[in-house]
């Protein structure tokens, strides 16, 4: 048989199949792997409509019979090498590689060491493991295109590859690296993370991370049995993989949650709001940031939630009954809303709602409401006998299907613990690890903070009190725990904190832009530009300049394009007369005002004789008075008696005499009342306006 | 001056962060706040302030974000050729305490002299002592900011009909099984009551949100709309009740140029931006001033507004000016 160099028709839909489950444009910015094994090639091969053994098949049969077995995949390599259009087409061979390592370590095939991994790959494609144990070494070619493949031509946007050899697995170490952890299960992690009261950019070691992992993976069953089974199990070289992909996670946490599918989750909260009246409750979804303005749930939910509160959507129009309480999913595109079953439902207070809403985890600083369910009620009891100083209760609300009580106003005593794993919701939060609070963050998410107004650093461990800190190498003393960064100082540019075995870096910036570059206008008040009408009843996001639309006149702040072409001109003029005309070049020009005083709170600037300016005094005496809509060439001033006469610019002297007839005998009286107070300086100028008047006295 | 929250500094983040979600804003106002602060500052009071001064935009919509709005220079009138910097003022631009910065640099090389006026919960009015106009334009060119002569005036001569607005408002219930309130346009407070049936001004209170909508079955655009519940934001809506009942509440006086204002019907953002750009200076209480309609009103004053700033003010809210003479 030919070596075939084109993969199949076949191949080339699982190809299609491999890339949309693990390398789909939900994944960009995140880690990814090909983290094939036996249950997702299942559900592959359910949505292909195919035989879970045709990829298998497929790989087998484009196996060299003679020479290196993979020689038919180096050439599609070289093949696609060349042009590098489309997925890679060697990528059938890595997933069967993966899908062999994803067996060892599992229950069933305990007879083979855990660490043998060419004699699955036998087992599985029939390849005799001398001959795949001497070419296996090539295939990191392969590994390593396919990493850039996805890092360098896709730029990160179908995810971060997380494909490495690890020192203690050579060769093999490749696909083992892909598939040690199901993707059902690093989707997890994250809720892993935060149930252990993680943030991003927490600092701790591997190893203080993974005995979170371990703990709440043996604890709550939270991981698929496989998962679970897999942690529990692991030791050596597998352990150190688990480690490095919880470690790996954790650095590209942002703090989002993620379905089972990978698509970012927002939960959906259940929301307690009482009046003088009852006690109601309905469920609220979470906007998390980055999430659509508007969601539109997939079929069959025929509704569109809209943004309501500042994290979250409006109500959903469900009625908080039993098949509800029991779970509630909700899908878009890439994101989830899902609301999980539980016996036992936390609330914590909530300004944004006014009223309860649904936690994950209590605290021992504020008061609780819980909602317990019959089928753990004794034992929930039994904990909270020990486990509070307060609270009040049982009732049976009127609004929620049978089965539940509502205990209130509990608080939680500090150091409460239960080994029943429903009830762990119940144990309050503890900051157990090294985290920087606060500060003025100069990007959303980053660790730049503005210059002077620092985070603080809040420093604690599980065995120990941590009482300092090396802050960029000089140490510095916590004060229970705790230290405000911005005291100490610090020059702008990259810092490090090091305490124990934990280090924490964060830069500081008095300035990340340049004054020249304008603010570009992103929230405005929106008008019709040809009949003045409101487009929206506020401010609304513009996207920016670039997309304004012709007929759209846009106010942000002092700031629009009608304000800076204005149809009115200023003029200045020595204050303190008691009558103003202001004249144009052109007859009809002309403004007339009465003396306007300083507002008071002007009239109360004082500023220090030594921070006047050296013609402070001739300041003083000038004065802003108003607006006219023509270019102002002269201001006449009384002053009792007196006429003062100011040139304010140099005026053509071609001067025309068309215009409104009354206002044109206005400026000619005006000039010629006027016409032996300008000053002889001005005396040739002036006499220009003085024969147009009487001329025009003359018509 | 300022007492709490150093709004200098906040309105500085601001401009360097230049746009972000309301919980980043929130995020910062706690923690200028600081832990100690006996006189903290609410984060949507300190975000109306900076909006009222030409600070920053606030979408108050659906999920809430600010963005800082372009510097601009621009003339106050009767103010001694001064003109007032707004809007971006990040880190560097302007340090009050050492009176350094780029504003500064620009203004000593234009040998012109930078003025700070402290305010009261709100950043420091920046002013810039000119001798003519040119010389603003100028001192825009040197900060990369935009010029404009009267921004008040440019602002006057957009703002949309009260009418308009209502166009614009959504077509949908007052919510539901909530206590509903109603406004009192004597009183200018909200009373709670046990139907919603006539025509008003109502509010519920929701689930973290103060929903405002007007119950207009009477008026001419609801005879072919079904649904005859508008909702708005509540400064159009108060003054569309003053419109159907003629009440007046715009007090002016025209030698003092001052506007007063009902504090419990305060003017839309626009509008307040208007008047609180003829001086740089946010309005203020004034205890001493006895409103013509009802005294029991306390009333804040915007100074130095023209009477075209004003009337533009008022013919856009439907409003008859009430003329005073403050003593």
């Amino acid at each position: 048989m030919p070596p075939n160099i084109e993969p199949s028709a076949l191949e080339c839909k699982w190809i299609d199949a491999l890339v949309d489950r693990f390398f789909n444009a939900a994944f960009e910015g995140r880690p990814v792997y090909l983290a094939l094994d036996e249950d997702e090639l299942d559900e592959i091969a359910d949505l292909l409509e195919t035989s879970s053994k045709d990829l298998v098949s497929e790989v087998r049969s484009n196996l060299d019979a003679v020479g290196n077995p993979f020689g038919t995949y180096m050439r599609r390599w070289n093949r696609w090498n060349e042009h590098r259009e489309g997925a890679p087409t060697y990528l059938p061979l890595l997933a069967v590689c993966v899908l062999a390592a994803s067996a060892m370590g599992r229950d069933e095939s305990a007879h083979i060491n855990a660490n043998d991994y060419y004699t699955r790959l036998e087992l599985l494609t029939g390849l005799d493991r001398k001959r795949a144990e001497d070419s296996f070494g090539e295939l990191s070619f392969l590994w390593v295109s396919l990493g850039e493949w996805l890092g360098d031509d896709l730029a990160g946007k179908r995810g971060n590859p997380m494909i490495s050899e690890p020192e203690w697995f050579t060769k093999v170490g490749w696909p083992i690296s892909q598939c040690i952890f199901r993707a059902t299960d690093r989707y997890r992690l994250p809720d892993c993370f935060l149930a252990s009261d993680l943030r991003p950019g927490d600092a701790l070691t591997r190893e203080q991370l993974y005995r979170r992992v371990k703990r709440w993976a043996e604890a709550d069953h939270h991981f698929t049995p496989r998962g679970t089974a897999m942690i529990r199990a692991a030791t050596g070289n597998i352990e150190q993989q688990l480690i490095e992909i919880a470690f790996r996670e954790f650095e590209q946490w942002d703090g989002a949650l993620r379905d089972r599918e990978g698509r970012r989750r927002g939960d959906i909260r259940l929301a307690m709001l009482s009046n003088r009246r009852k006690t109601t409750f309905l469920f609220r979804p979470e906007r998390p940031e980055g999430f659509p303005e508007t969601f539109t749930p997939q079929f069959p939910h025929g509704f569109v939630l809209k943004p309501d509160l500042q994290h979250y959507y409006e109500r959903l129009p469900f009625e908080v009954d039993s098949k509800r309480l029991d779970g509630i999913t909700l899908k878009m595109s890439n994101f989830a809303l899902t609301f999980t079953r539980s016996s036992v439902v936390p609330f914590a207070e909530n300004m944004d709602v006014e009223g309860w809403m649904s936690v994950s985890r209590v605290s021992s600083d504020r008061p609780h409401c819980v909602l317990i369910h019959d089928r753990i009620h004794d034992a929930a009891r039994r904990y909270l006998a020990s486990a509070v100083t307060a609270m009040s209760g049982p009732v049976r609300p009127k609004a929620l299907p049978d089965g539940w009580t509502l205990y209130k106003d509990i608080w939680f005593k500090p150091g409460a613990r239960t080994d029943i794993p429903e009830l762990r919701c119940l144990v309050p939060r503890s900051d157990s690890t090294s985290q920087l609070i606060g500060g003025l963050r100069l990007r959303g998410g980053s660790k730049v903070y503005m210059s002077g107004f620092e985070p603080r650093l809040v420093a604690s461990s599980s065995d120990h009190e941590i009482e300092s800190v090396e802050v960029n190498g000089l140490r510095s003393m916590l004060d229970k725990g705790s230290l405000d960064l911005s005291t100490l100082r610090l020059d702008p540019g990259e810092h490090e904190l090091v305490m124990d075995d934990i280090t924490l870096t964060f830069s500081t910036a008095r300035s990340l832009h340049e004054f020249s570059e304008p603010v570009q206008v992103s929230i405005a008040h929106r008008m019709n530009r040809q009949n003045g009408k409101p487009i929206e009843s506020g401010s609304a996001l513009v996207g920016s300049e670039s997309v304004r639309q012709p007929d759209e006149s846009w106010i942000s702040g002092a700031y629009s394009e009608e304000t800076c072409s204005p149809g009115v001109l200023p003029i200045f003029a020595r204050m303190g007369g008691g009558h103003y005309f202001a004249l144009g070049s052109k007859p009809g020009q002309i403004s007339e005002f009465g003396d306007q005083p300083r507002p008071d709170w002007l009239r109360d600037i004082r500023v220090p004789k030594s921070k006047r300016p050296a013609n402070w005094d001739g300041l003083e005496a000038r004065d802003f008075i108003s607006y006219v809509d023509f270019k102002a060439a002269w201001i006449l001033r009384s002053c009792g008696e007196r006429i003062e006469v100011q040139r304010v610019s140099d005026s053509p002297a071609d001067i025309q005499t068309d215009g409104d007839a009354d206002a044109v005998v206005k400026w000619s009286n005006t000039v010629l009342n006027h016409r032996d107070a300008v000053p002889q300086r001005f005396q040739k100028q002036w006499n220009t306006f003085v024969n147009v008047a009487l001329e025009l006295n003359k018509r | 001056m300022n007492v709490g929250l150093d709004y200098d500094v906040l309105l500085a983040y601001l401009s360097e962060r230049r746009t972000g979600t309301w919980a980043a804003f929130k995020d910062a106002v706690d923690w200028l706040n600081g832990v100690e602060a006996r006189n903290r500052e609410i984060a949507w009071i300190a975000a109306r302030r900076l909006e009222d001064l030409g600070h920053i935009e606030v979408n108050w919509e659906g999920g809430k974000s600010w963005a800082i709005c372009p510097t601009v220079v621009t003339l106050l009138s009767r103010s001694g050729g001064r003109a007032l910097v707004t809007g971006s003022r990040p880190a560097d631009f302007y340090d009050v305490g050492s009176s350094s910065g780029i504003l500064e640099d620009a203004a000593e090389e234009l040998d012109l002299y930078v003025e700070c006026v402290p305010q009261f919960r709100a950043p420091t009015t920046l002013l810039v002592q000119l001798n003519n106009f040119d010389q603003a334009d100028e001192l825009a060119g040197h900060l990369g900011a935009r010029c404009t002569f009267n921004v008040s005036e440019d602002i006057a001569s957009q703002l949309p009909r009260l009418v308009d607005y209502l166009d614009v408002g959504t077509r949908r219930e007052l919510p539901i099984g909530f206590e509903a309130e109603k406004f009192n346009s004597e009183s200018l407070e909200f009373e709670i009551v046990d139907e919603t049936e006539s025509t008003g001004l109502y509010r519920t209170r929701t689930y973290g949100d103060v929903i405002h909508a007007l119950n207009d079955v009477k008026s001419s655009s609801a005879t072919t709309d079904p649904v005859h519940w508008n909702r708005l934001p509540r400064e159009y809506a108060v003054y569309e009740i003053f419109r159907w009942e003629g009440q007046r509440v715009l007090c002016f006086d025209y030698e003092k140029m001052c506007l007063w204002v009902p504090k419990d019907a305060g003017l839309p953002t626009l509008h307040s931006r208007c008047a609180t750009l003829c001086s740089g200076r946010l309005p203020e209480g004034d205890p001493e001033f006895t409103h013509p309609t009802e005294s029991s009103w306390r009333c804040i004053r915007y100074e130095n507004v023209p009477d075209r700033i004003a009337s533009r003010i008022a013919e856009s809210l439907s409003q008859e000016m009430i003329e005073v003479n403050a003593q």
